[in-house]
């Protein structure tokens, strides 16, 4: 197990380092530079912001460098607000679109499970057909959808919820964010554990159980067992959802979170935002991974052993 | 001959069971709504009397409506403008069926060609002097009121939703189509050869496809949008660039798996070479499994670009496509629902048309939902 | 009332949907007796021990009753029959990888049973589970309690379902098909320790089985079962001496006549081999070594026209691995040389005109028929290759010429694999192989996936082939009756080395070879050979 561990984490290292890479490059690849918004900028000027933003150093070492700060925790000076480094930027913005991603993988994690485990029955009873239901519009009402028609449902027209804002973070702002953030993922787990839960009830050995005459609660857990596993593997997969789910729930619904620094970073190509929000990003959806092998060979001793 | 033997059981063909599931009522129905919403994107702009980037002053976003424009009100509101900027005062308007006649009196004598701010307005065609009086300082006009229906409404700058809508669709369905062929030109090519070549070759690939898993779809889309612009052209291609992934680890485990059939090993005992060896065989049957992936990558492919859009970083002004248009909505929500609706209700149906249609292909192949 | 059965089967039906699986089946099982059902694939004996304890799928419904000690099964309140499941009657599964859960040790598995439905404290259990392993001849029960179902032998897996089905002592055991999955010699050993439990604990046994010459060996009773319906019953000594229906006599002399001995002569010799070897590698993590397993190991033998050369194995043996690369479709060190021709050298597309004189035949006839493929074109797929100038129409000829060699209608070339039966299937693959005229066919257990009655059929024609055309046959199988039917000479393989070759007849009757001797004795039991 713990050799599992040690392996996943030294595997994660040269995944990282290529996806700092392929972004870093990526990215100077792009026409047109972050100064190109102030488009009569004078020569000298333009000259010395690339010096102080050691833009004008051969892009081999501009890489070099970047990694060393990396390593360092060194974000780098945003290109964009300039009076900011990105670390300052991301001190203020991780823990909110920390808060909101937890909170929506959360209430993903309960309500789809919950819902899943209701919908295992009868194709034709109520909770098989609420994870239709749920399903069918995840995929029909997107994110971008949604969160538009909650703001008119309950901002502008039932005057519960805000519309918008954050306020630091006061639950009033924070449900219809974590509520469309969680939607699309709800849908999904409930259809995994419903499956997973179906599937797993007509292994053959559950039927060795069965003509033991175990109780059914006993039967229920080896199946829940067995289900739990493909919802588990998706569990990276609904992080980086979560991730990506929020740059569009950040923007409508006005948070001030990385998403949003994301987009106007991109809009306003400030390499080192995004360079650090690209970083920041594929750091976690590699641990939530990493949190998904440890959790898949501690429930299955076939993996362990591999 | 065979007297012994069990009665010849129909195990059921994977073609049979596709066929079947494509015959089950709802699959039917997702396939008709496709076509509705391919037809009507297609050649509902060309039959539309509105151009989609035709902007109309006077019909600011109007409500979505099946009767035509101009209302009594409209028509008022839209003479007081033109007696506005000609400077004139109404003495009295008359409404006959389709033809409009006032009368326009002024302090100084009117000049004809400021009758012009007729022909510009939207509500109004060129407009026939009927009577001169007090030496050109009464003027009796008539004109002809243009008719325009906007059944979904206008948006913000005063531009039919609807055609809007249609022409967005082009935008969407062709991007769906263009990007999730370039995903599987991309994908089929590097899983067949991770597939078949094997080893180390295939643990190499395979690597790097994790790797790019590692990385969100979208921050590695926008990335490359951002690199490479905002071109049409461009953002299908990023878009299939980044969608690849799948349909690559579909192909190369259906080859892995066909490859290790005792019809390849029969095939190659025959002498076959290894290109007929795939034609022959490996695609054909996978070619199932491809399709089924295939019906459910064209809706993550348009999500991914309305998404993309919906962020201002897809397709620009003035085409369009529905992302844009549901931004759009969102901006207005407090005073124009439907420009949210209406797109909405677009991209959702296609999007579950197309999921639907997905998952019978799916269910007809045993193949896992994720 | 010793005289009452203890269980007895009253107008059994199972269908599904408007298709009856089980007819009107009616038998007794008296107390302590080994009541065996026998029939060919589909013929409903497992859907019959199924519906016992009403273990049937949901679709499935049964009619009729089962009456257990003058209570129906199929009536009994779900608490009453489970009060029965486990302690009274006990089922033990064909396949003893699935029937048990991956995700627990199997110490957590019998201990469960023994918790729950005999009431033991989770020490006891453990000790009493430890007793169980003991019993059923595992090695190191308390080590292996911590096992999981994966880390042990198909075997070792069958005793734990074993054990498990002891556990609650029961008054009767359900055996469905319990060694048809295991080699034979494990398989002997299984069977060994059923009877043993039985004589010991007491226990009646219902023992499902397609193999009506390994039922002989114990039963009390017989049943045979075709199409869901019973169409010979009662006490095994009478039927199997006796039988009255012509199906059970074809089903008894259902083992494959032996070939008679013929005189080696001096025919040419089509294959030599010399010192075959072939390794896999096994790639470890990064921190650990390579790791070699040797699939064959130093093999030579030698083929003339005409004849046949048996290769007898368990599966892991290498046998398989030895037939593919004598044709050299895969990589193996060592000399071939075939029909005078040094094949070491020739790489892939030197051996592509050769390849029509060398032929294999596969042992899943649902495997070896691309399923996208029509009838006609997998058998003139050879003939695309080596006659590329023949005309879509000649090749169409050529292709209901080689079906009518095989003894099938030529009208099946329009047809799909999917649409023929197993039996046909595998004479498809013999036509696919012939129509190429080759001189040497490798028959990788042919005949592995079919019923018996077909087995015999196959085997006829290919022995009819072989005289036609003096063909040399490699006949790779795990069965040594069906190796009896068509080989001259036999090589007994283990762990890739040939540890016995001689004269079938030599090798069957007085093999040398310990292992052969294990094996041998596995196949034909106590009979005569």
């Amino acid at each position: 197990m713990l050799r599992l561990i040690v392996a996943r984490l030294i595997g994660a290292v040269p995944t990282l380092f290529l996806i700092v890479a392929a972004a870093f490059f990526l990215l100077r690849l792009a026409p047109g530079g972050p100064f190109d918004a102030e488009r009569a900028l004078d020569p000298d000027v333009a000259q010395n912001l690339r010096r102080i933003y050691r833009l004008d150093r051969p892009l081999a070492e501009q890489f070099w460098l970047y990694l060393v700060s990396l390593i360092e925790g060194d974000f780098g000076p945003s290109l964009h607000w300039r009076d900011f480094s990105v670390n300052e930027l991301f001190a203020k913005a991780l823990p909110v679109s920390a808060a909101l991603g937890a909170e929506a993988l959360l209430a993903a994690l309960l309500i789809g499970v919950a819902l899943g485990l209701a919908g295992a029955g009868r194709e034709t009873g109520l909770g098989a057909r609420l994870v239709d239901g749920a399903a069918f519009f995840g995929v029909v009402l997107p994110a971008f959808v949604v969160a538009p028609l909650l703001q008119l449902g309950f901002g502008l027209t039932l005057h519960v919820l805000p519309v918008g804002g954050w306020e630091g973070g006061a639950w009033r702002n924070q449900i219809l964010p974590v509520f469309t953030l969680a939607l699309p993922q709800i849908a999904i787990v409930a259809r995994l554990m419903q499956e997973g839960l179906r599937d797993a009830l007509a292994l053959p050995h559950i039927r060795t159980l069965r003509a033991f005459g175990l109780p059914a609660w006993h039967i229920q857990a080896h199946a829940l067992r067995a289900a739990v596993l493909p919802a588990l593997s998706y569990l990276g997969l609904a992080a980086a959802n979560v991730l990506t789910g929020s740059v569009v729930v950040e923007t409508i619904f006005g948070i001030p979170g990385m998403g949003r620094y994301f987009v106007d970073g991109a809009l306003g190509r400030d390499y080192t935002l995004v360079m650090g929000t690209v970083v920041i990003v594929a750091a976690l959806v590699v641990f939530f991974n990493l949190m998904v092998d440890i959790g898949y060979a501690w429930l299955d001793p076939r993996v362990r052993d591999e | 001959m065979n007297r012994a033997e069990p009665p010849i059981k129909p195990a059921p063909s994977r073609l049979f069971l596709s066929l079947r599931a494509a015959g089950t009522r709802s699959v039917r129905a997702s396939l008709a709504l496709l076509v509705l919403v391919s037809l009507l994107c297609l050649f509902g702009p060309l039959a539309s009397p509105h151009p989609y980037d035709r902007v109309y002053r006077d019909y600011v976003l109007v409500a979505p409506s099946l009767a035509p424009h101009p209302s009594a009100t409209e028509i008022d509101q839209a003479i007081e403008e033109i007696a506005k900027r000609m400077n004139v005062a109404i003495e009295s308007r008359f409404r006959n069926g389709g033809v409009f006649s006032a009368t326009l009196v002024a302090v100084q004598p009117i000049d004809l060609r400021a009758l012009r701010a007729f022909e510009r307005s939207d509500v109004f065609s060129r407009p026939r002097v009927v009577g001169r009086e007090d030496a050109g300082r009464r003027l009796l006009i008539e004109t002809p009121i243009k008719s325009a229906v906007f059944l979904f409404g206008t948006d913000a700058n005063g531009r039919d939703l609807l055609t809007r809508v249609l022409v967005a669709g082009r935008v969407s369905l062709s991007v769906g189509l263009l990007a999730s062929f370039v995903a599987l030109v991309i994908g089929v090519t590097y899983g067949a050869i991770a597939g078949y070549a094997g080893g180390r070759t295939d643990a190499l690939m395979m690597r790097l496809v994790e790797i790019v898993y590692a990385l969100p779809f979208i921050f590695l889309l926008i990335v490359l949008v951002m690199v490479f612009g905002r071109h049409f052209a461009l953002i299908f291609l990023a878009i299939g660039a980044v969608e690849w992934l799948d349909m690559a680890r579909i192909v190369r485990g259906q080859t892995l798996s066909i490859k290790r059939r005792d019809y390849v090993a029969a095939a190659e005992a025959l002498g076959a070479t290894a290109p007929a060896i795939l034609w022959r065989h490996v695609v054909p049957n996978a070619a199932g499994p491809i399709i089924a992936y295939l019906t459910l990558l064209v809706p993550r492919v348009i999500l991914l670009e309305s998404f993309v859009s919906f962020l201002g970083l897809g397709v620009q002004e003035p085409l369009t496509s529905w992302g844009v248009l549901i931004a759009d909505g969102a901006r207005n929500i407090q005073s124009a629902v439907h420009l949210l609706i209406f797109p909405a209700i677009f991209l959702g149906a296609t999007l579950g048309a197309l999921q639907n249609l997905g998952n019978g292909w799916r269910a007809a192949f045993g193949l896992p939902s994720h | 009332m010793p005289t009452e059965p203890h269980l007895s089967f009253r107008n059994l039906s199972v269908a599904y949907g408007p298709s009856s699986v089980v007819k009107d089946v009616s038998f007794t099982v008296q107390r302590g007796e080994v009541a065996a059902v026998v029939g060919e694939s589909g013929s409903g004996k497992t859907q019959t021990a199924l519906a016992i304890l009403r273990l049937l799928p949901a679709q499935a419904t049964p009619s009729g009753a089962i009456v257990f000690e003058g209570e129906d099964l199929l009536a009994l309140s779900a608490r009453r029959l489970d009060a029965i499941r486990g302690r009274r009657i006990a089922f033990i599964f064909q396949e003893p990888m699935s029937a048990l859960d991956p995700l627990f040790s199997v110490g957590a598995q019998i201990g469960a049973i023994l918790r729950l439905r005999m009431g033991l404290s989770q020490s006891a259990a453990a000790k009493r589970a430890e007793e169980l392993l003991d019993l059923v001849g595992i090695p190191e029960p308390a080590r292996r309690l911590r096992a999981y179902p994966h880390e042990l032998s198909g075997g070792q897996r069958q005793r734990v379902a074993i054990a498990m089905a002891i556990s609650c002592g029961p008054d009767l055991l359900i055996a469905d098909e319990p060694t048809t999955a295991l080699d034979v010699t494990v398989a002997a050993r299984i069977l060994e320790l059923l009877m043993d439990l039985k004589r010991r604990l007491g226990m009646a046994l219902i023992f499902i089985s397609h193999d009506l010459s390994l039922v002989r060996r114990f039963a009390d009773s017989v049943q045979v079962m075709r199409n869901g319906e019973i169409v010979e019953s009662g006490p095994a000594a009478e039927i199997l001496s006796a039988p009255k229906q012509e199906y059970t006599r074809l089903l008894l002399a259902a083992v494959p006549e032996p070939r008679q001995a013929r005189p080696v002569g001096d025919a040419p010799i089509v294959l030599s081999a010399r010192d075959i070897s072939m390794a896999y590698r096994l790639r470890g993590g990064w921190l650990a070594g390579k790791l070699e397993i040797k699939a064959v190991d130093g093999v030579s033998l030698t083929l003339r026209k005409g004849r046949t050369l048996g290769i007898a194995g368990e599966s892991g043996s290498g046998k398989s691995t030895l037939g593919r690369a004598l044709l050299k479709l895969i990589p193996a060190q060592g000399a071939i040389i075939f029909e005078g021709r040094n094949l070491t050298a020739l790489d892939r597309a030197e051996m592509r005109p050769l390849r029509r004189f060398m032929q294999l035949v596969f042992q899943d006839p649902y495997g070896s028929l691309s399923p996208r493929m029509r009838i006609g074109d997998v058998v003139s797929e050879g003939l695309r290759v080596h006659e590329p100038a023949l005309t879509q129409e000649e090749r169409d000829r050529r292709a209901a010429r080689a079906l009518e060699e095989v003894s099938l209608d030529p009208d099946l070339r329009r047809r799909f694999p999917h649409e023929l039966s197993g039996g046909q299937r595998q004479r498809v693959a013999i036509a696919r192989a012939m129509i190429l005229k080759p001189r040497l066919v490798v028959l990788d257990e042919p005949t592995s996936a079919l019923d018996r009655s077909v087995q015999i059929e196959i085997l006829a024609l290919l022995r009819n082939l072989q005289d036609a055309h003096g063909l040399a046959y490699i006949f790779i199988s795990h069965d040594l009756a069906v190796l009896r039917a068509l080989a001259d000479e036999i090589a007994v393989m283990k762990d890739g080395r040939i540890v016995e070759q001689g004269e079938a007849r030599q090798i069957l009757e007085a093999p040398r070879d310990a292992y052969a001797r294990a094996l041998v004795a596995a196949a034909f039991g106590g009979d005569e050979v």
